[in-house]
């Protein structure tokens, strides 16, 4: 076991981590003055890996939701007696098991416990037919949310059938597919240390939180077969997006304006390796120069009454294999947001927008990422931020403070600029009124 | 041990009706101003005071535009500023607010500190907005009308969120409690723009005013802010504002809505009566947890685990209006055997029919979340300021010593006092 420090002399901020054979690895915040902590496991287990070794759409998410029973009880109710709560999510390439509490005793038994639970869980056929009643229901509250219909279809606006554009917890089919047999072959390939992260911050013993999980690994290893996979190398294809794709239409949503979600699909054959962060960090800039309160273009867009007060988002995701930005807005001019858009990228190109406002794009995002350390779910939350990108917070830090004028040109005119318009358009059903009766 | 202490604010009066309350700690990164204007939670002053915070945003003498104004914040090193009208404790409430990063950063980053020029944006913004002659821009007025006709239309896109206020609404009806945030377009539809200058001028000479500094501040930079905050400052002529009582039970209802849904949402609403002292909150928040606000609560096991008609289910405790509210999202044909079986676990719940351990687990959650409400910023700043309004004081770690006290009969006679209010059945057909 060996403990490094990576500092932040900018901010201050001194990132401990273990590195231990058998292990993706432990990253940690220490915060003595927060009122608790958070510890992040993040399981290299996601739904892009789901296509390559069984081909059921939603399993990574559906093992997430059994990893909670064990001999047949809800085991959050295990965690709830040390004062722990404990919640879990599925993405695109990560199932994060996350608990948050305070108290070293406490802490230490929560993650003792969970490490267990995901390492060497019980497997039983009771309730899982249940479990999937409960995921069926899941995904129909998602079908009564616009914007995550919005931003599925403009991923398959781009992606068309591929995983990326699907729901992570699947559909009815898939999910009927799911046995024992196949959520113990996927914990099997998944579920090692090697193929595991953890991310802490708050303000318990960190070296006794790194002690405990360290003993845990070594006794798992010892016992246990080698792993099959290490931390996100499982072999996925790059996600490009489709040649033939198209900007999509649903209609009759049950919504009362237009909503437009536009979806740049970047090309991961044009990551360069260690380059992804200062991609990352171009792009945030761009898009704040492009669509920031402070532009001259959302300025343009509110007050032509094309966008509200808050109605204008903006959210880029990189990985090394796939990355895309989207831009999404309610409005009752759709086509005459999509055009300002685009020609606002074609002039930003041209202008020297970028040169006058680069210093300022990048002062705000300095001022964000401060605040990124004020709380310890924040905190987490960066951890794996950065080492999504393959960084460590303070190059993160570096990154930001260095950039230029020509990687802000660069990426816009690589990434965002185009012909192919892609993403999705919802449309509100008639005028119809909701009816309401009183018993 | 968490020191607990310099979390806490200290008050001082810096004129009529106007507190200043400051906590110096070094725990953030940033430091946080927070002004609050307390008025009546009344139809139409509130949706008046919703349009006021809006013009807020739209600029000030010295940054006139929208543009101006957030590039003035840029470079205070991205401070962020937000205005809002809430309505707590049944108070309205306009709200603006600076975070502005520690000068130690800004420094780093090779700038100067931000503090003083951030304070005074702020209170520029508040007592000098941008003008024309008769009072906000004609065309200023008009786009911001329109744009709150077009987010209060859209409230119907959240299903979960416009059930559950609905149900607040109609459980509260006839009382503040029925108040929505954003307040209600025909309030503004024809209002003029001297007509909501003079409104804005008589809130900020009326309104009771708090100010809340915290950060890692130095005593001179809390008289800089006061200095700052006193040159602006109008004549003021303060008035009362009047505490409203909880909602008292009346006859249950059932409300029907169709919509075009994919799953249906039913809330239900419950009169919990006030809670006022911290034994009663503690027992209602335990009560909350073994009902429907935990994973181990009978809700969540009943109906999603052991019935497994629905994913989500959640209760929620609002204090000052005194009902509990009780969500959940699931097929349409399931709507009856939800409503019946809350009917039936709060059966289980007045009988105690709950395990004791449940009630171990609920203590431990509770009690860890009111140490980490102490350490947040949002939860003291609001906790704080609900006790100064409503002259009622709260502190977490009382409530989190009373939590301890909970027993199986306290909570069960939770369950006995509810009575039931509001079912609301939003569904496709």
């Amino acid at each position: 076991m060996q403990i490094l420090f990576d500092q932040d002399k900018y901010l201050n901020e001194s990132l401990n981590i273990l590195e231990i054979e058998g292990l993706g690895g432990a990253w940690a915040l220490p915060k003595s003055s927060f009122g608790n902590t958070v510890i992040c496991i993040s399981v290299a287990s996601g739904s892009l890996s789901e296509p390559v070794y069984q081909g059921i759409d939603g399993i990574a998410h559906f093992l997430e939701h059994r990893i909670f029973w064990r001999n047949d009880k809800d085991v959050s109710e295990l965690f709830a007696d040390l004062g722990i709560e404990i919640n879990a999510y599925t993405g695109l390439t990560t199932t994060d098991f996350v608990l948050v509490g305070s108290g070293n005793v406490q802490l230490c038994a929560a993650i003792d416990l969970l490490l267990d639970l995901l390492l060497a869980p019980t497997w039983s056929l009771t309730g899982l037919e249940r479990e999937k009643n409960i995921v069926e229901h899941e995904l129909g509250l998602y079908q009564d949310d616009p914007e995550w219909i919005g931003y599925h279809a403009a991923l398959c606006s781009a992606y068309g059938k591929k995983r990326i554009a699907g729901e992570i917890a699947g559909d009815k089919t898939h999910l009927a597919l799911i046995d024992l047999h196949k959520l113990m072959q996927w914990h099997e390939l998944f579920y090692h240390p090697s193929n595991m992260m953890i991310f802490i911050s708050g303000n318990s013993d960190i070296d006794r939180l790194f002690n405990l999980i360290s003993e845990k690994v070594f006794s798992f290893n010892r016992d246990k077969i080698l792993a099959q996979c290490s931390w996100k190398n499982v072999s996925y294809e790059k996600i490009c997006p489709n040649q033939n794709s198209e900007f999509k239409h649903i209609k009759n949503i049950s919504i009362r304006r237009p909503q437009v979600f536009l979806l740049f699909p970047l090309q991961p054959s044009l990551f360069q390796g260690g380059e992804l962060v200062r991609m990352e960090v171009a792009l945030e800039l761009a898009l704040d120069i492009l669509l920031g309160p402070s532009g001259i273009v959302y300025e343009k867009l509110y007050l032509s009454g094309l966008i509200g007060g808050n109605s204008l988002d903006y959210e880029t995701e990189i990985e090394k294999d796939f990355g895309f930005v989207t831009i999404n807005v309610e409005t009752d001019l759709p086509g005459e947001f999509c055009d300002q858009i685009y020609h606002s990228i074609g002039d930003i190109l041209t202008g020297d927008l970028v040169k006058t406002d680069i210093e300022r794009a990048r002062k705000k995002a300095l001022g964000s990422l401060v605040r990124s350390y004020e709380t310890s779910e924040e905190c987490v939350e960066l951890l794996k931020f950065a080492q999504g990108l393959g960084v460590r917070p303070s190059a993160y830090t570096n990154a930001l403070i260095d950039v230029t004028e020509e990687d802000v040109i660069e990426v816009i005119s690589i990434f965002l600029q185009g012909e192919r318009k892609l993403g999705a358009l919802l449309s509100p059903h008639g005028s119809k009124l909701p009816k309401i009766q009183i018993l | 041990m968490l020191d607990v202490k310099n979390r806490y604010f200290r008050s001082r009066a810096l004129g009529e009706e106007v507190s200043l309350h400051v906590s110096q700690n070094a725990h953030y990164k940033s430091v946080r101003i927070d002004v609050f204007l307390v008025s009546d939670l009344v139809y139409p002053d509130h949706t008046y005071t919703y349009l006021v915070s809006r013009l807020c945003e739209r600029g000030s003498r010295n940054y006139p535009s929208i543009r101006d104004l957030n590039t003035r914040l840029d470079e205070l090193f991205g401070t962020y500023f937000l205005t809002d009208s809430l309505n707590l404790a049944g108070y309205s409430l306009l709200h603006l607010s600076v975070d502005i990063i520690d000068s130690e950063y800004c420094l780093r980053f090779g700038g100067n500190n931000p503090l003083n020029n951030a304070c005074s944006f702020l209170f520029e913004v508040l007592f000098e907005p941008n003008l024309d002659l008769d009072g906000y821009p004609k065309d200023v007025l008009a786009h911001e009308k329109k744009i709150i006709e077009r987010d209060l239309a859209s409230v119907l896109n959240d299903k979960v969120d416009y059930a559950r206020n609905r149900c607040i609404e109609e459980t509260g009806r006839g009382t503040v409690w029925s108040v929505s945030s954003q307040g209600r377009f025909s309030d503004i539809e024809n209002i003029d723009e001297k007509k909501i200058w003079n409104y804005h001028k008589n809130l900020i000479s009326t309104c009771p005013i708090h100010i809340f500094l915290n950060g890692n501040v130095t005593e001179r930079e809390v008289v800089m802010l006061e200095n700052s905050l006193l040159r602006l400052l109008p004549q003021r002529q303060p008035c009362e504002v009047s505490l409203n009582p909880a909602l008292r039970p009346r006859p249950q209802r059932k409300i029907f809505e169709i919509q075009t849904l994919s799953q249906a949402k039913y809330v239900v609403s419950h009169y919990t009566g006030p809670v006022l002292d911290a034994k009663f909150h503690a027992k209602l928040l335990v009560f909350n947890s073994l009902w429907g606000g935990d994973s181990h609560g009978i809700l969540f096991r009943d109906l999603r685990e052991k019935q497994g008609i629905c994913y989500y289910v959640d209760s929620q405790v609002e204090r000052f209006s005194g009902a509990i509210y009780t969500i959940v999202s699931c097929s349409d044909s399931d709507l009856d055997i939800v409503s019946s079986s809350i009917d039936q676990a709060l059966n289980y719940m007045r009988r105690q029919q709950f395990p004791e351990e449940f009630l171990i687990q609920s203590k431990a959650l509770i009690r860890n979340r009111l140490i980490s409400a102490i350490f947040d910023r949002d939860s003291n700043l609001r906790i704080y300021l609900s006790s100064i309004i409503t002259e009622h004081e709260f502190e977490l770690h009382k409530l989190s010593e009373c939590v301890n006290d909970v027993t199986a009969h306290g909570v069960s006679e939770v369950a006995n006092d509810l009575a039931k209010g509001v079912e609301y059945f939003l569904h496709d057909k």
